[in-house]
């Protein structure tokens, strides 16, 4: 059936799209910024006005622009929900689908903490610390919102420092999948302490840029996380540490292991 | 814009959601028939005007497409979405194609591994076979045989690997590659060597030695990401010349 469908004609919105996305690939409509008008875009494209709207609707369905009220329409300012959407309508939710995205975000993570520990700038390594020295103040004080959101920006500020682009996305996607699964169970699983003295290892590593140690403590760090987010959806082991240290979303680890071995 | 044109994309775009849904939910299967556009607009309470809008939008973006005579079908593969999506992030310059192949390094390796511990018996002969094809075109020095060998090779790996998002990315990755690298130079070490590599991850792969696979894959792709920057180190000019000097016997 796949063969069919290339066969057929492009129709001329389809090709208006692929072409508004070839522009903003090439930098020419940056993100973020207004697109021209409906009537501009059609003297650019020499269609009607009727077929640019036409494209507009499936470029805002992929997230690649969006409208505002009164003011027009914008290149998307941030394209990584337009993977992550398309990753998960790609690999539908199964039993086991969580455990799929863990594992591939596993060596992906070792992968960009290397690169940041090689090529991060010292702008880059400062912002790196001061997340993890935030998540560190934050499990003190069993302030778990404050810690979620400094665990977001640890993360994120290392994949920035990878300086590459196509990892930064996907690990973004990854992220943006992983939460929104974990968040329909239970936001809650591992030790806050933990996963914040981790950090702190973690951009320790990376700010002497060594890369070899960087890797290990993330390995670490991403092992517990894995076991911590699968033991709490399979209802294994919960919570074990829950009531002694307060507990957190997404990246954490405790000095004991969570799960059954081999999990 | 006027009231009016906003009114109507709220309604097509409502329909889009509650569908797009509804395939995610797995309510709707890939390949399954989605009902007649009279019966989705009795379900959703709009006319057939919104529901052809929204099931014009859902089929652009790939998730559904239309069969000549015989209605609208949840699409079975994803996958051009995603490498559609991915691929605004990758520009098109030289630079990309080493963040490419550092992507592909770190997905494929764990690939590797997860073939070997995962495939079935079936998937051995293939993969060899796949593997025997890229041996041969290396020695006849066909590099266009080899680049097909290749990347059915690569494929038929990560699926053994039994992991849906990383297919997913790899063929996005892969359908990237064929893009950007077009641009740039591609020829990167020896195709007899690169396919000497094919064979022994093939032979761990079906003898479910996971390190090996693994390390082997690790060592195939990073050949190319040095080779790569050792290229991308070079002035421009000079980039031409590696081309030329390599096109014989380099992948």
């Amino acid at each position: 059936m796949a063969a069919f469908r290339s066969v057929s004609v492009t129709r001329s919105y389809e090709q208006v799209v692929d072409q508004v996305l070839a522009r903003i690939r090439a930098g020419d409509f940056l993100p973020g910024s207004r697109l021209p008008t409906e009537r501009e875009l059609g003297d650019i494209f020499g269609v009607s006005r009727g077929v640019i709207r036409e494209a507009l609707k499936v470029l805002i369905t992929l997230g690649a622009v969006e409208s505002r009220q009164g003011s027009g329409t914008y290149v998307a300012a941030d394209l990584t929900p337009m993977v992550s959407r398309a990753l998960v309508l790609s690999a539908r939710p199964e039993p086991g689908s969580l455990s799929d995205l863990m594992e591939m975000r596993a060596p992906l993570e070792r992968f960009a903490v290397r690169l940041a520990a090689e090529r991060r700038t010292a702008a880059q390594s400062r912002a790196i610390s001061e997340a993890a020295e935030t998540s560190t103040a934050a499990a003190a004080a069993g302030d778990w919102d404050t810690f979620g959101r400094a665990d977001v920006r640890f993360h994120t500020a290392i994949y920035a420092a990878s300086a590459n682009p196509l990892l930064i996305t996907v690990m973004g996607a990854i992220r943006e999948i992983q939460q929104n699964a974990v968040a329909l169970v239970s936001a809650v699983t591992g030790s806050m302490p933990v996963a914040a003295g981790q950090h702190v290892e973690i951009a320790a590593a990376i700010w002497d840029g060594d890369a070899d140690r960087a890797e290990r403590t993330m390995i670490d760090h991403i092992t517990y996380a894995t076991d911590a987010v699968i033991s709490t959806l399979t209802g294994q082991e919960p919570h074990r540490f829950r009531a002694a240290e307060r507990d957190i979303g997404d990246n954490a680890r405790t000095p004991e292991p969570v799960g059954p071995a081999g999990r | 814009m006027s009231f009016r044109s906003v009114s109507t994309m709220r309604s097509y775009e409502q329909v889009v959601e509650q569908l797009t849904e509804r395939i995610h939910s797995g309510e709707f299967k890939p390949n399954q028939r989605l009902p007649t556009e009279r019966e989705l607009g009795e379900l959703f309470g709009v006319s057939r005007g919104v529901i052809r809008e929204a099931i014009k939008v859902l089929s652009s973006v790939g998730l559904v497409e239309s069969r000549q005579g015989s209605g609208t079908y949840v699409t079975a593969n994803l996958t051009p979405t995603v490498s559609r999506a991915l691929v605004l992030s990758a520009k098109p310059e030289e630079g990309s194609l080493l963040a490419l192949m550092e992507l592909r390094q770190s997905t494929e390796v764990l690939a590797a591994r997860l073939a070997a511990e995962r495939r079935d018996e079936s998937e051995i002969g293939p993969i060899l076979e796949a593997a025997r094809a890229t041996v041969a075109a290396a020695e006849a020095d066909n590099m266009h045989d080899f680049e097909d060998g290749d990347v059915k090779y690569h494929r038929l790996i990560v699926e053994a690997a039994r992991n849906p998002f990383l297919i997913t990315i790899h063929a996005a990755i892969r359908d990237i590659q064929r893009d950007v690298s077009s641009r740039v130079v591609m020829m990167t070490g020896s195709m007899i060597m690169a396919a000497d590599q094919h064979l022994r991850i093939a032979h761990a792969i079906a003898d479910q030695d996971s390190v090996t696979s693994a390390a082997v894959m690790d060592e195939h792709l990073g050949v190319t990401i040095r080779a790569l920057q050792g290229v991308l180190a070079l002035p421009p000019e000079d980039r031409r010349q590696v081309r030329y000097l390599n096109t014989q016997q380099s992948i």
